[in-house]
């Protein structure tokens, strides 16, 4: 009863409004456009001989992608169009998903030092556990494309590990 | 002409060449009749095995697999009703029915035959309208260039999604991210807060990120939706000649829209499938049919979406335009190996477009009879777990970055990616336009400047040339056309 619980819990799938998760999409995108924006001023002060000097088109964009990632923000919270939209964004077996990001970013991170064979294999349980693969396969197939893995890059492409 | 065709077809006297379009088609296969994978995803896993291979096989190796990505997508849409492909759904609307009566094999005959069909009447277009093409570009300015490029984004950021203002976001991330490094005018570095970003954003580990890492994250999520489980299939070696003599108009129709649709920006093999089963269905003498089984319904789909392979080809050769993201991505692949596509190919390296033009064609017997001998194998490929698949995909994505730069910084920008394509993905925000603008960012850019320096610093130029103001007209009427029918349709709200 306890595992079943507990497996429920990891399988709840999250349930986000889409119009919320549009906001919160654009207010990022908006914060990196003004950082862009910021990072694109002094540029302008640069000239390379023409009239056009490297911080036009950046200014250019940015200035395009603020008033776009305004327009969208502005959207998914109007009444008129965002909020009475109940479409819902699920992600499911959300956690499962993080966990699966999380041993992405840590074993991609130490790929040069676990090397061809063992960061294939490590990630490959990983997302295979993630993926719900549980028994003998989970612990027969990683290795199978560790080793898989290390021929094509290593010895069949030359690929350098220090 | 025919000397650099010649000279196309001569390439495959190297066994390396055959071999590399052999290897193409097979992963094209296997990679098309996985349901949620597609040549986009192909494409950009096999980039970093063609790092240390001659140019010509590269390129062989990866369009082949474009184009047999999209045989295999129709397997399992006819199989299991669960396309491989975006653009093989309509296949699946007749292909699964005559599964259901007991026709799977006539079925993937009609779809293998149809797409080589559709390939090869499609590359004789490419053939004859790519060379004149590349030629009239040859008096193309800046301007001319600033708005091909401007035209091009616009198309696809419309095309690709149902929002004008998503589009249009995706269009500016992958505009912001292709002036990342030394601006290569004044030599200044732009937005790059590391030496690591002074020679601009790798290209491959980018797209890794984007399409595939991304799709690893996809698949862990739906890893608990079941899997098909794939049906069985017989006579699919015996279909009278008479069932093609019937649909011979189909299939030029349907190849003939398929290459004029692949050749509009964004576009693409699902619209050319759909629009061409849509008019198979209104001119057919048996509309009943469809939806029910109709071989025309098939033929219709799959010769204009492999059709439409040939024609997303024709601006990338030509113009050095991407019309799709898998054509995004075979042009990264041809600048890693110091090929620029583009008008000047072919007096520069006419062996490059004309080796394409004969793979095409050499493909079309290759791809019928891997098709029509592995079909029932390609069908068990559907059935591989996902689990399986996520970690090779995963572990290939990230080797691959590494091995790209033959360090770690690659590496980074590819999980980075692959986490951005997750969300935007969650958010319904195009990935296409992103690729695109990244591919066409600094030519954009740099024509822009030039064209605004020649002028006297003139910006009304891009209005004064016709060629330029037509392209520009073309740009600003599709984003007005669909922000037009959105106001129309808001209005009583």
């Amino acid at each position: 009863m306890k595992k079943t619980i507990s497996a429920a819990l990891l399988e709840t799938p999250l349930k986000l409004s889409f119009r919320g998760l549009e906001a919160v999409v654009s207010v990022l995108l908006l914060s990196l456009s003004i950082l862009y924006l910021l990072e694109a001023l002094p540029l302008l002060s640069v000239t390379s001989g023409g009239k056009v000097g490297p911080g036009n088109f950046p200014l250019g964009i940015a200035c395009i992608a603020i008033a776009l990632t305004s327009l969208l923000l502005i959207m998914s919270l109007s009444k008129r169009y965002g909020l009475h939209d109940a479409r819902k964004v699920t992600f499911d077996r959300a956690l499962f998903v993080l966990f699966g990001a999380v041993i992405i970013i840590l074993i991609g991170s130490q790929l040069a030092s676990l090397g061809a064979f063992f960061a294939p294999w490590i990630m490959a349980t990983g997302i295979m556990f993630c993926c719900q693969e549980r028994g003998l396969r989970l612990l027969v197939v990683p290795p199978c494309i560790g080793g898989a893995i290390y021929v094509l890059f290593v010895l069949a492409l030359g690929v350098y590990f220090p | 002409m025919i000397d650099n065709l010649l000279i196309g077809f001569g390439a495959f006297s190297d066994p390396l060449v055959f071999i590399g379009l052999l290897v193409g088609a097979f992963l094209g296969y296997l990679i098309g009749a996985i349901p949620g994978l597609g040549p986009t995803l192909g494409v950009s896993l096999l980039i970093p095995f063609t790092y240390s291979v001659d140019p010509l096989v590269a390129v062989v190796t990866l369009v082949s697999l474009y184009a047999a990505a999209e045989y295999g997508g129709a397997i399992s849409a006819i199989l299991i009703n669960s396309p491989g492909t975006a653009a093989a759904v309509a296949t699946s609307w007749d292909g699964y029915p005559l599964t259901q009566q007991g026709k799977a094999g006539l079925a993937l005959n009609v779809s293998i035959i149809s797409s080589g069909i559709g390939i090869f009447i499609s590359t004789i277009l490419l053939f004859f309208t790519a060379v004149p093409l590349s030629e009239f570009a040859l008096n193309f300015g800046p301007e001319a260039y600033f708005s091909l490029a401007v035209m091009g984004l616009s198309l696809v950021s419309i095309f690709s999604t149902g929002s004008l203002i998503k589009g249009g976001i995706a269009m500016m991330v992958g505009l912001g991210l292709a002036t990342i490094g030394l601006d290569a005018q004044s030599g200044v570095p732009r937005f790059a807060f590391d030496p690591e970003f002074f020679e601009g954003l790798p290209l491959v580990p980018a797209l890794l990120g984007l399409f595939a890492l991304s799709e690893v994250l996809c698949m862990i999520e739906q890893s608990n939706t079941p899997q098909h489980e794939s049906s069985k299939m017989s006579g699919i070696f015996v279909v009278p000649a008479k069932v093609y003599y019937n649909l011979k108009l189909t299939l030029l129709r349907s190849s003939l829209m398929g290459y004029v649709i692949g050749i509009i920006p964004g576009a693409g093999a699902s619209i050319a499938s759909f629009l061409s089963y849509g008019i198979a269905k209104r001119v057919s003498k048996t509309p009943e049919k469809f939806g029910h089984g109709s071989l025309e319904g098939i033929s219709a789909s799959e010769s204009a979406n492999n059709a439409a392979v040939s024609g997303a080809l024709a601006p990338l050769l030509a113009l050095g335009i991407p019309g799709s993201p898998t054509t995004a991505i075979i042009i990264g692949a041809l600048m890693i190996h110091g090929i620029q596509p583009g008008p000047l190919l072919f007096t520069m390296n006419p062996e490059v477009p004309f080796t394409i033009f004969a793979s095409l064609w050499i493909s079309v017997p290759v791809m019928v009879l891997i098709g029509l001998l592995g079909a029932k194998y390609w069908a068990k490929v559907a059935d591989v777990p996902r689990s399986i698949l996520a970690s090779i995909v995963a572990c290939i994505c990230l080797m691959g970055a590494y091995s790209s730069e033959n360090s770690m910084f690659p590496v980074y920008i590819t999980i980075a990616f692959g986490i951005l394509g997750y969300v935007f993905r969650k958010a319904d925000i195009p990935l296409a336009p992103i690729v695109l603008a990244l591919v066409l960012g600094e030519m954009l850019e740099t024509n822009f400047r030039r064209a605004v320096v020649i002028s006297g610093g003139d910006y009304w130029v891009f209005f004064q040339k016709p060629l330029s103001l037509i392209l520009l007209s073309i740009a600003i009427i599709s984003f007005l056309v669909p922000l037009i029918k959105w106001i129309r349709r808001n209005k009583n709200i």
